[in-house]
């Protein structure tokens, strides 16, 4: 099942799944990397993980996505794997409130075990569940600009949206590490060259307390 | 040879053990039959052991006359055709209601594995360590309900009384079912006599219902969902230490699917299928009964294991470091192997010790491998899991070296294992218990190097 044409790539990124249990987090992994949906998921206890390559830029970008278990009992062993990601996937349920609500949680999660400059996506997940939507589009629109968060709505039933916010975030953190790193390369003339890996568990160490 | 089926050959070597008695501790005897499938124990087939017609007559109190050899049970049809259960006689579980025959068609002879339990449970006392020693070789499955429910301390020995503690279990589960506030339907805000706290553990229970064992219709039929939300929603109130921890839905599966089991070979002498339909099916009072079995069973289970499901689950987080230290000491190759690609145990034993190993085995073989744990005793599930976990990776081990790529791996550990599994039987399970036991002797003395 695992492609060899994946081998091939010029960045690894790992990206974290959260959110609340039931949003369809693993649903939007399956989706992603192997085009599957399905209705009676099993629910995830601990973590999960899946690879896939993607094209931003005339890269190859490997993400690396680590699919945690949403509910709260389990956030002492998921929040662990939040080191070294640079990006996250927020998920909520665009039908339950109650799963929006608990956004900022979340995202306290991240400020206290996530790198300080994670790459943050807020994901409106089951939007073709449109006759039981409860989050409105710009409240939840709203609430990513106020706190500096990319948005999207998705479904990973119908496919709405999935590619696209990987791809997004993925290009985002792309982004943001070449004018990292292009600044790192006029202070030291040196930098990542591309070929590289960027083993990203073996990443900066932890900064904690920065905002997302 | 290599990992630990190398050093488990190096340290036992199991035929020259073969005069090994059947009156030792269980699961000696098993340990000492490594690889022989179901060799018959000293006892199967003797029909002059310490077995007491006297008292066993009295037990089959309505019957006109008792004979004093025939095997006829209260729990099971007669061996042979000649004579059709009285229908006075009291049964358990208790006699099908009119939806299904007044008498069941009889069961063949009894197997001798069947026998040999036949003669245990039949004692008017049934003696726990003898019914221990013959569990941890695995239940009959027409036998396993009962087994179960004796095992884990919710049904009484004393055949006399059995019937009665039963009832008032029974009773006391649908009362407290009735007080909880719990409808039939709706979502959690469709509970209003519920507190806020009991809404956040329904809508988990909820969201995990449709998504528990997915792969049998069974467990999707409405008046099984129904069934384990009462019995998930009632066990978490009542245990507000652990409440409702994911998982538990998969632990439900075991009970349910035994308990099913017993009711259609004793009622129908047909096994059960994953596609049952279990309003057609299973009588009314006998589906009542399975749940609140399955819940005073569950109950028993967790007893000897809530600190796996307390906050931050320590006693968890303990087994699956015990399970690295003792993969580390056996297996040196797979442990160095899984290190340097970057493989820690808890991304996937993490789920092994939630879930008991429900998720890598098809239900059919987790029912005859939790035969074993549950003859174990309180720490079946505590002590003795771990080292099934760590047999269970040595019985991949060169498979899981053979793998070099990180997320194959991630895969293989996570869920790709349960495709090796599928066909596994008897005699897999069988052998991976001896070595679990084995392991266990090993390292038990030394648990203070361990931790
Ligand atoms: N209608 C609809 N249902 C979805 C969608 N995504 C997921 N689901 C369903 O929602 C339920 C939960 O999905 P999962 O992907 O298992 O949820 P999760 O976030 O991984 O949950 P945990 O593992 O418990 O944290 C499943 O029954 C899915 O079929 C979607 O886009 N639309
Ligand atoms: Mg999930």
């Amino acid at each position: 099942m695992a492609t060899r044409v994946d081998e091939e790539y010029d960045y690894l990124f790992k990206v974290v799944l959260i959110g609340d249990s039931g949003v369809g987090k693993s649903n939007l992994l399956s989706r992603f990397t192997r085009n599957e949906f399905n209705l009676e998921s099993k629910s995830t206890i601990g973590v999960e993980f899946a690879t896939k390559s993607i094209q931003a830029e005339g890269k190859t970008i490997k993400a690396q996505i680590w699919d945690t278990a949403g509910q709260e009992r389990y956030r002492a062993i998921t929040s662990a794997y939040y080191r070294g990601a640079v990006g996250a996937l927020l998920v909520y349920d665009i039908s339950k409130h109650g799963t929006f609500d608990n956004v900022e949680r979340w995202l306290k999660e991240l400020r206290d075990h996530a790198e300080a400059n994670i790459v943050v996506m807020l994901v409106g997940n089951k939007s073709d569940l449109k006759q039981f939507k409860a989050v409105e589009t710009d409240e939840a629109m709203g609430f990513a600009e106020q706190h500096n968060l990319a948005f999207i709505e998705t479904s990973a039933l119908d496919s709405t949206g999935v590619d696209t916010a990987f791809q997004r975030i993925l290009t985002e953190i792309y982004r943001l590490m070449s004018r990292r790193n292009l600044a790192a390369d006029e202070a030291q003339a040196g930098g990542i060259k591309a070929g590289t890996t960027i083993d990203l568990n073996k990443g900066t160490g932890e900064k904690k307390g920065g905002c997302c | 040879m290599s990992g630990l089926q190398g050093f488990l050959g190096k340290l036992s070597d199991p035929s020259s053990n073969s005069d090994s008695t059947n009156s030792a501790a269980p699961g000696r005897s098993a340990a000492h039959n490594v690889g022989i499938k179901k060799k018959p124990i000293k006892g199967w087939d003797d029909d002059d052991d310490d077995d007491d017609d006297g008292l066993r007559g009295e037990r089959i109190t309505q019957t006109a006359t008792t004979t004093t050899t025939t095997t006829a049970t209260t729990s099971r049809p007669p061996p042979s055709s000649s004579s059709p259960q009285p229908s006075s006689v009291p049964s358990f579980p208790p006699a099908p209601t009119s939806q299904t025959p007044p008498s069941p068609p009889p069961r063949g002879p009894l197997s001798p594995l069947e026998a040999k339990f036949s003669k245990i449970l039949d004692e008017p006392n049934v003696n726990l360590e003898s019914l221990k020693a013959a569990a941890w070789c695995g239940c009959p499955e027409s036998d396993r309900g009962e087994v179960w429910r004796l095992l884990l301390g919710y049904s009484p020995t004393n055949r006399g009384r059995r019937e009665t503690v039963l009832e008032r279990k029974r009773g006391e589960y649908w009362k407290a079912i009735e007080g909880c506030g719990l409808g039939s339907g709706g979502d959690e805000h469709d509970h209003p006599g519920i507190t806020k706290t009991e809404q956040v553990l329904l809508r988990q229970i909820l969201v995990d219902l449709p998504r528990t064992a997915p792969s049998i219709p069974l467990f999707h039929h409405p008046s099984i969902q129904l069934l384990l939300k009462r019995v998930l929603y009632l066990w978490s109130i009542r245990n507000p230490a652990c409440s409702y921890v994911q998982g538990l839905n998969d632990l439900c599966c075991p009970f349910v699917w035994s308990f099913l089991s017993e009711h259609t070979l004793s009622a129908q002498s047909k096994p059960i299928t994953k596609g049952i339909d279990v309003t057609k099916e299973i009588p009314t009072t006998t589906l009542q009964h399975i749940e609140s079995d399955t819940y005073w069973c569950l109950t028993g289970l967790l007893n000897s294991i809530q600190d796996h499901y307390t906050p931050n689950q320590p006693g968890l987080q303990k087994q699956v470091y015990t399970l690295s230290k003792i993969v580390e000491r056996t297996d040196a190759n797979l442990s160095q192997h899984l290190t340097s690609h970057g493989v820690e145990f808890i991304q996937f034993a993490f789920k092994w010790c939630n879930c008991l190993l429900v998720r890598e085995f098809d239900v059919s073989v987790i029912c005859r491998l939790w035969d074993t744990h549950i003859s174990e005793g309180s720490e079946g599930f505590s002590v003795f899991h771990v080292y099934t976990c760590a047999a269970l990776l040595g019985k991949f081990s060169e498979e899981v070296q053979g793998i070099h790529d990180f997320g194959d791996l991630f895969q293989f550990l996570q869920g790709g294992m349960k495709e090796k599994t599928e066909a596994w039987g008897e005699e897999e399970v069988a052998v991976l218990c001896s070595q679990a036991f084995v392991l266990k002797s090993l390292f038990q003395n030394s648990q203070a190097h361990l931790t």
